[in-house]
């Protein structure tokens, strides 16, 4: 009897404290990736393939690519100053432009019929391009420098996931808000804050973050062509040397860089949609 | 389009950077004749079909058994968090080193890029589909592979077709990708760096970016008319 008193709470523990699962929830993230590192050390170390080295010599690797460097620079190495930040930067200036623009454009075009019959062919047409296949015309209008890159990042293919998303969320506002808004007399510009933004942000969001790991892409691909620095630079330098573990330490940068960046906005997302979750959950 | 067309023939740009548009669509309808730009067009078509159907190959059946079957789920979702960060075209380097620049390479990296659409909207189709389709089919006495065959790849079909449209397109990008890297033989990128290398008018870079483009468009249309098609009897299909 006493035995089945102690086992109750663990029994309807199932529901752990607010700690406990925390705890539990970072170990079932954990774990697993342990045992994925662990597993690929050991075949790679097996197996001595020169083109998959083991991972412990891509982070060794990796630790003294970057973090090396004098204590002046916060021990960050050169490389870090010369490609890695000039990449992200080039990549968050062509993701806020195209943010900027395609959701301005997306608004007007969403929510104004003319526009929206004049302009969605054009639209649909242009984002039938692959983004790749446009950069040899930004190369010959803008040149090899970063202008090209930013503008290739943001209007080759970034543009097109956000200002898809933006129309697709300003048609979903209702049209019984927009009148009731309109009813009381609500300012244009208020309007467009209250009620239109609100309503279209959770496509917006989305359009954001699938269009950052879009940005990340069309980063690499711009830096492998005719390019002096970044990333995608130093990916191609490794490779036309045959140093894999190079290759293999910016393959892992931009692996962290596609996460992180997911877990930002996601995490974002999370923040600013925590009133939309709840209320598509009762749909 | 206009608007290119009005800049152009105003003189405000110069013509041998950015011809009029109405010349750059019948150049690209000359290049479609030329037996040598067509090469380019089949061995890009070629890499991206092959890479596409070896992506739907596994993508597929990998996709409904990690969605019916949690276990498998939990054991592989690790591998997928760790691969799936790492962008396709990170990999275009490693392709090059260890295939060559050969189509096998080109499709290698279309499969790795156009399996995830397809892999992640057939797992969460098979995930979503109506307990109670299933039951009921249990109930009239199907077995486990009866209930996969005739309930959940029926009901999971739209979502996967959904996500091969976007695979699709996805593995477009990769071919075109890769061959403006690797130059390479053959392919509408390897096309475009040809031009550029050897200083031809820069009317032609246009024109086979038109044509990469018109085939996209006709990708995306082909394959959503498909979609429309075959899942005219599904009412979330109906509903959109």
């Amino acid at each position: 009897m006493t035995g089945a008193i102690v086992t109750k709470p663990s029994a309807s523990s199932q529901k752990p404290s607010r700690e406990h699962g925390r705890i539990y929830r970072i170990l079932q993230h954990v774990v697993p990736v342990a045992v994925v590192l662990v597993v690929w050390q050991l075949l790679t170390a097996q197996f001595r393939s020169p083109f998959f080295p083991p991972p412990l010599t891509i982070f060794e690797a990796a630790y003294k690519a970057w973090f090396t460097g004098p204590a002046t620079s916060l021990f960050l190495t050169d490389t870090v100053f010369e490609d890695v930040l000039p990449s992200i930067g080039r990549l968050l200036a062509a993701w806020g432009i195209a943010a900027i623009v395609g959701v301005a454009l997306g608004l007007a075009i969403g929510l104004n019929r003319i526009v929206r019959d004049y302009l969605e062919p054009v639209v649909e047409l242009v984002r039938a391009i692959p983004a790749a296949a446009t950069l040899p015309i930004f190369i010959i209008l803008l040149g090899a420098g970063a202008a090209m890159r930013v503008s290739f990042i943001a209007f080759g293919g970034v543009i097109w996931i956000v200002l898809i998303n933006t129309i697709l969320g300003a048609r979903q506002v209702e049209q019984t808000q927009l009148d009731t808004g309109k009813a009381f007399r609500i300012p244009p510009l208020q309007r467009l804050v209250g009620i239109i933004l609100p309503a279209a942000m959770p496509k917006i969001f989305a359009g954001l973050r699938i269009s950052l790991a879009g940005a990340l892409i069309l980063m690499v691909v711009s830096e492998l062509i005719l390019s002096t620095n970044g990333i995608g630079f130093q990916l191609i330098q490794a490779q036309r040397s045959f140093a894999l573990v190079q290759m293999w330490t910016q393959i892992l940068l931009l692996a962290i860089l596609g996460f992180v960046f997911n877990w930002i906005l996601s995490q974002a997302e999370n923040h600013v949609l925590a009133w939309h979750r709840g209320a598509r959950d009762r749909s | 389009m206009v608007l290119v067309e009005i800049i152009t023939r105003a003189g405000l740009v110069n013509e041998a950077f950015l011809p009029p548009f109405s010349h750059s669509i019948v150049v690209a309808g000359q290049l479609l004749f030329d037996p040598r730009f067509q090469v380019d067009i089949l061995a890009t078509l070629g890499a991206w079909g092959l890479g596409l159907l070896w992506a739907l190959l596994v993508a597929i059946p990998a996709g409904i058994l990690l969605g019916s079957w949690p276990p498998a789920y939990r054991a592989t979702k690790a591998l997928i968090d760790f691969v799936r960060p790492i962008p396709s075209v990170a990999l275009i380097p490693l392709a090059i080193l260890l295939l060559g620049t050969s189509i096998q390479m080109k499709s290698v990296l279309v499969l790795y890029a156009a399996i995830w659409p397809i892999l992640f909207n057939a797992i969460y189709a098979v995930h979503d589909v109506d307990p109670l389709a299933k039951q009921t089919a249990r109930s009239f006495g199907f077995g486990r592979l009866g209930i996969s065959a005739f309930v959940v790849l029926p009901s999971s079909l739209p979502l996967i077709a959904a996500g091969i449209r976007v695979s699709a397109f996805i593995g477009l990008m990769m071919v075109i990708s890769t061959e403006l890297v690797v130059g390479g033989d053959a392919g509408i990128g390897s096309y475009m760096t040809r031009v550029q290398a050897s200083g031809q008018d820069t009317i032609y870079v246009y024109a086979a970016t038109i044509i990469a483009g018109v085939i996209g468009f006709i990708i995306n249309i082909g394959l959503a008319t498909l979609e429309r098609r075959l899942f005219r009897w599904q009412p979330q299909e109906r509903s959109e």
